[in-house]
């Protein structure tokens, strides 16, 4: 098999209870073809002292202030070069030998620039669940109470469905992309926002479809002091801007668009609730590309069944 | 001293302690996954039992805490794996098969949920499937995961597939009492399920939506054993028994109340990230 380059960057700034185990997760993968960037905005809590314990591991460390995550992010793109992207912020981890099913997806599926592995979750203190928390009032057949199974339905998105509205759960740990999308999309992250990377998303989707894999790819810790959390108001605020204005966007450019959110509205339930028959239309309406799955005796990720 | 998760991190030299058999499938490279998985939860105590058939060649391990017994014949295995559960001082158990392996924090997360719930006596985690170049694939929903002692034997009637991962299958060693008696191991079957349907005797099975396992698809670990007797009562349950499971395992929630109205189903076991603790839910 060959291994395309991959380029992980990872932004710290006083992460040293968490960002041990997010290089670890990268460095243990023992991928050969891949590019490790950090760059660190001036931690003071002795981050630096465990970057530098694996720094003949790291292929560029970057130590200077920046204005925040985005800019830092942008610092450590313009370091790489390699064919395949991504980001893992320091408090979060890659699943064990991850980036081997990324290399594998984007050999294999010429027509993937970006993928998303099956979202996954770890608990401050590592656990890896297969849920985030739900709130878990209304009735008992509410979407809350059957978080899981709806997970592959939830994790797969198109920009008709992401212009919607449904667009919170794409994890960005899980994602990674082609060097040719992140260049047509203007190789850089919006720095003057927090929700820069859903900014990021809504550029990407102007040029190709987002597939999702059953591969564990990366996973979210929550620990409650996540800047999505400390500043969830902003976020959301940000995050609904840009849905806004994307939305606009193909509004202006689909005649259609609104007889089609329509639909996709009536026949979404259905999806969600496993209606025979009637379940296949939402898919259909909203354009969502199917699932990449894993074919355990062709021992090659293929295609699914939209 | 207590970290930022609720951790009391002193506690680790009081920390329950493992037992872990270890069921040798003939290779050494799944051999070492399966130890250098289990060595990894280090804040515990592990007893690790290595079973091996004796016309196999295994190097001995050299290492506390780790034996090596060889058996003759399917008979002399279970009676060896039931007396080394019987005589170990750990406190909860798992038996696996070589080329299954935990996750990093599996044993942790055992020890956190029996110690929050003192009634759950068995439990069972997710268990992903691991593809030939190492990286892990997760299939299927919880309710495909949930088991009654109904649903499992009429799953050994048909033999469909579905079974539970003994390498997130845990349970207390403090009822192996309430265990032992129902174990009639058969020679033809797999060693786990004459266990599972024991265990099954003391409590229903709580499944947990926590990655424990992962398990190497192609070295088809589970073979089943023989097609259980075609019991009168399984007979006349059988066409009902199909209608609901696969409503139920297709989890088409508004025929879901099939199974919540009869009760059959131990809660599932989730993680709250809030409290950073875990909740019993009924789906």
């Amino acid at each position: 098999m060959q291994y395309p380059k991959i380029s992980i960057v990872t932004v710290s700034f006083n992460s040293a209870q968490y960002i041990e185990a997010g290089i670890l997760s990268i460095l243990e993968q023992g991928y050969p073809a891949l590019e490790y960037i950090v760059v660190d905005g001036g931690s003071t809590d002795g981050t630096r002292d465990i970057i530098d314990k694996y720094r003949y591991r790291i292929a560029h460390v970057i130590y200077e202030p920046d204005n925040g995550p985005a800019e830092a992010l942008n610092k450590g793109f313009k370091l790489a070069t390699g064919e395949i992207m991504g980001w893992l912020n320091s408090d979060d981890r890659l699943h064990t030998r991850s980036l081997f099913a990324v290399a594998e997806i984007f050999n294999s599926l010429n027509d993937v620039s970006w993928m998303m592995g099956f979202p996954t979750w770890f608990s401050a203190n590592g656990v890896c669940v297969n849920e985030i928390y739900y709130n878990r009032t209304g009735p008992y057949f509410f979407p809350q109470y059957i978080g899981d199974n709806l997970h592959l339905k939830f994790a797969r998105w198109s920009k008709w469905r992401f212009a919607m509205g449904d667009f919170s759960a794409i994890q960005q740990e899980s994602v990674f992309w082609r060097r040719s999308l992140w260049e047509k999309a203007g190789s850089h992250v919006k720095e003057e926002f927090i929700a820069f990377d859903l900014e990021l998303w809504t550029r990407f989707f102007e040029h190709a479809q987002l597939y999702t894999a059953q591969a564990m790819v990366g996973g979210f810790r929550v620990h409650g002091n996540q800047v999505s959390f400390n500043q969830q108001q902003r976020y959301k605020q940000e995050s609904q801007k840009f849905i806004d204005a994307f939305r606009q966007r193909l509004f202006e450019q689909n005649f259609g668009y609104t007889m089609r959110t329509l639909l996709a509205r009536l026949t979404k339930p259905f999806y969600y609730y496993e209606t025979p028959v009637l379940k296949k239309i939402y898919p259909r309406v909203v354009d969502l590309p199917p699932h990449i799955i894993y074919d355990f005796l062709k021992k090659q990720f293929i295609i699914g069944e939209s | 001293m207590v970290n930022i998760a609720g951790e009391n991190t002193e506690s680790k030299d009081t920390a329950p302690a493992f037992f872990v058999g270890v069921v040798f499938n003939g290779s050494e490279d799944d051999l070492k996954g399966t130890l250098k998985s289990v060595l990894k939860q280090n804040s515990f105590s592990r007893s690790i039992h290595i079973f091996y058939p004796v016309q196999k060649h295994i190097v001995p391990i050299e290492q506390d805490n780790i034996t090596c017994t060889s058996y003759n014949s399917k008979d002399d295995f279970f009676r060896k794996l039931a007396d080394a559960i019987e005589g170990t001082e750990a406190d909860y158990c798992t038996v696996l098969w070589s080329g299954e392996e935990f996750f990093e924090s599996a044993f942790d997360s055992v020890n956190r949920i029996f110690t929050q719930y003192s009634n759950i006596n068995w439990l069972t985690g997710i268990q992903a499937l691991r593809s030939p170049a190492g990286f892990n694939i997760s299939l299927g929903s919880t309710a495909m995961r949930r088991w009654s002692y109904k649903i499992y034997e009429h799953n050994l009637y048909k033999n469909s597939g579905r079974f539970i991962p003994p390498a997130s299958t845990f349970w207390r060693k403090d009822i192996w009492k309430q265990v032992s008696p129902w174990l009639h191991f058969v020679e033809q079957n797999d060693f786990c399920e004459d266990l599972w349907v024991a265990l099954f005797k003391t409590q229903q099975l709580y499944t947990c939506k926590v990655y424990f396992s992962t398990s190497a698809n192609d070295t088809k670990l589970y073979k089943p054993g023989i097609k259980r007797p075609n019991s009168p009562a399984l007979i006349e349950d059988r066409a009902l028994e199909r209608v609901k499971e696969f409503f139920f395992i297709n989890n088409i929630p508004y025929l879901r109340f099939l199974y919540r109205a009869e009760g059959e189903f131990a809660p599932v076991v989730r993680f709250d990230h809030n409290t950073q603790s875990y909740f019993l839910s009924q789906y």
